[in-house]
């Protein structure tokens, strides 16, 4: 019983992460329709533009960590303004392509940059660990991961949903030929967007770095956020909350119980079996949008 | 205050939908523009609103002026904070948001200011909509829909509003509704408006002024009343023709009669 709690507790401070990484696909599908391939790569670029900045120029490490949300922001305005910009009325899948390209090519320049050694980054929370009612334990740094996550995600649902910016972004979500006739600056949501997405990335490669190190292959988690963000649904805000956690909490439990079983592995082959079976039965995810279509 | 001056406008820099055309919305006037479909009378709106880009149309000849000053290079948004606000075809209402974020939408281009009284008035003139409020827009009825679409625009505060179709897919007691809507917005607000629509009659009857196109070009240019007694407009847009005489079959021979006028 007890290491059921544990796995639970661990899976769910994971997940947080995969909800956070998979914000920036959601909201980039959106107000696009573009699927960007690049998030894993922006993730873990990020994690080394932090590792830069604190080990190898020794910046104190607040300071790097801002820097490097910064510099996420500067890399989302980058994308959109030099790339995607170019590309407005060209066939959708061109872009999604660019976006996969753009991710090999970051790959590329990391291995170069930074070679291909697990790095260690400084500790962002101190060691040590609390009791759950005596029913488990759970690290700083993932009980950390835990309120670090929340307040961001409901930082940004507070925005998203109240502010007159979020609501540019959600209309132009929704319809971007009306959006821009009622006046809306859809250039400018759209730069909005993409800063928004890798900021909320590069804090996910951030936290990431405290507990797997930095590494290129770190920038697989990529495709664990894409396939939460495809099974919750990739224009649910909501959905990708509610199973960011739950993949986490699969993925632990998957390893712990099944492994045995199979030999190992199962801890990343879960998610993906997870999202076979929902994109079979529902193709627009658990909380995605069903076009409304009325008669 | 709307002056068209020899509009061309081609779409992938080959396709020429509008070929010179000059039309003029006064200040607190209505205007219908008529014409059959594929006639050019959305382009001509979308030239105005500058929503042609998206769709790789440009106006190619000609200017386009609001207030003296030529708007046909701007952004949309540019346009809508310059005052004119376009209702598409086909209520294109914001399917996912609420009734109320979608009213919201329309006040964005302006700051924060009397967003609240404007709501109000909106709920005014629609009171239907003030009822669903806080439903999902793709939810609502044709009629609703409509109603919240010309509400947002509305919201923006425009000095011009044109209006594509308003009546599109509509009963024809609900049209009626919106139209007497429309006139009166335009008689409080002194809002200008231009017209676009097939139901040539309920246009007309709104409109102090009325254009027909054909095939890209304005065939006739005059007031609403005179329109509405010449023959050709009778029979081809008002379908009416002169009941209980007795026909001879050469009147059916439709064909041998003009239609074009140009």
């Amino acid at each position: 019983m007890e290491k059921i709690l544990n796995y639970v507790m661990v899976g769910l401070a994971n997940g947080c992460i995969y909800s956070l990484v998979a914000i920036g696909f959601v909201l980039i599908y959106k107000s696009s329709g573009i699927l960007n391939f690049a998030q894993g790569s922006i993730v873990i670029l990020s994690a080394y533009v932090f590792y830069s900045f604190s080990m190898q120029f020794g910046i104190p490490l607040l300071v790097s960590i801002a820097m490097a949300l910064v510099f996420g922001a500067f890399l989302g305005f980058c994308i959109e303004r030099f790339m995607l910009d170019r590309l407005i009325g060209q066939p959708i899948l061109a872009v999604i392509i660019l976006t996969l390209a753009f991710s090999e090519f970051l790959k590329g320049t990391m291995y170069l940059g930074w070679g291909t050694d697990i790095l260690n980054a400084p500790p962002l929370f101190p060691k040590g660990e609390i009791s759950l009612f005596g029913a488990g334990h759970l690290d700083y740094s993932r009980l950390a991961f835990l309120i670090i996550t929340f307040i961001l995600i409901s930082g940004f649902a507070l925005f998203y949903n109240k502010t007159k910016t979020g609501l540019s972004m959600k209309a132009t979500a929704d319809d971007t030929v009306v959006a821009g006739s009622v006046g809306i600056r859809v250039r400018k949501v759209f730069a909005l967007t993409w800063i928004i997405s890798c900021v909320t990335a590069a804090a996910g490669g951030i936290l990431l770095t405290n507990i797997m190190g930095v590494n290129y292959q770190v920038g697989e988690i990529g495709y664990k956020a894409m396939a939460v963000a495809l099974v919750g649904g990739l224009e649910s805000l909501p959905g990708i909350i509610v199973i960011g956690p739950l993949m986490g909490i699969v993925e632990f439990l998957a390893a712990a119980y099944l492994d045995p079983l199979v030999g190992g592995g199962m801890r990343d082959l879960a998610p993906f079996i997870i999202l076979l079976i929902v994109l079979i039965i529902r193709p627009y995810g658990i909380f995605g949008w069903k076009r409304i279509e009325r008669i | 205050m709307l002056k068209l001056v020899n509009v061309e406008v081609r779409y992938h820099e080959v396709i020429l939908v509008i070929r010179g055309v000059s039309l003029e919305v006064r200040k607190g006037q209505i205007v219908s523009l008529l014409g059959a479909n594929g006639a050019g009378k959305t382009s001509i709106l979308k030239s105005i609103s500058g929503i042609l880009r998206p769709e790789d149309g440009r106006v190619t000849d000609g200017s386009v002026e609001f207030k003296g000053q030529p708007i046909h290079n701007l952004e949309p948004y540019e346009i809508a904070e310059l005052g004119i606000l376009q209702v598409m075809e086909g209520r294109r209402i914001f399917e996912h948001l609420t009734v109320e974020e979608n009213l919201l939408t329309g006040a964005i281009l302006h700051g924060n200011g009397r967003t609240k009284e404007d709501l109000e008035k909106i709920y005014r003139y629609f009171p239907k909509v003030l009822l669903h409020r806080k439903r999902i827009g793709g939810y609502l009825s044709g009629g609703e829909q409509q109603m919240v679409v010309i509400g947002r625009a509305l919201m923006g505060r425009p000095e011009l509003l044109l209006l594509d179709e308003p009546s599109l897919g509509l009963s024809p007691l609900l049209m009626k509704e919106i139209f007497s809507i429309l006139g009166e917005v335009n008689r409080d607000e002194g809002i200008s408006m231009l017209i676009v629509e097939q139901n040539a009659k309920i246009a007309l009857d709104l409109s102090k002024h009325g254009y027909v196109l054909e095939n890209g070009r304005i065939v006739m240019d005059s007031p609403s009343d005179k329109l509405k007694d010449n023959e050709d407009i009778k029979e081809f847009y008002l379908g009416l023709s002169e009941l209980g005489k007795r026909r001879s079959y050469r009147d059916f021979k439709h064909y041998s009669r003009r239609k074009r006028w140009l």
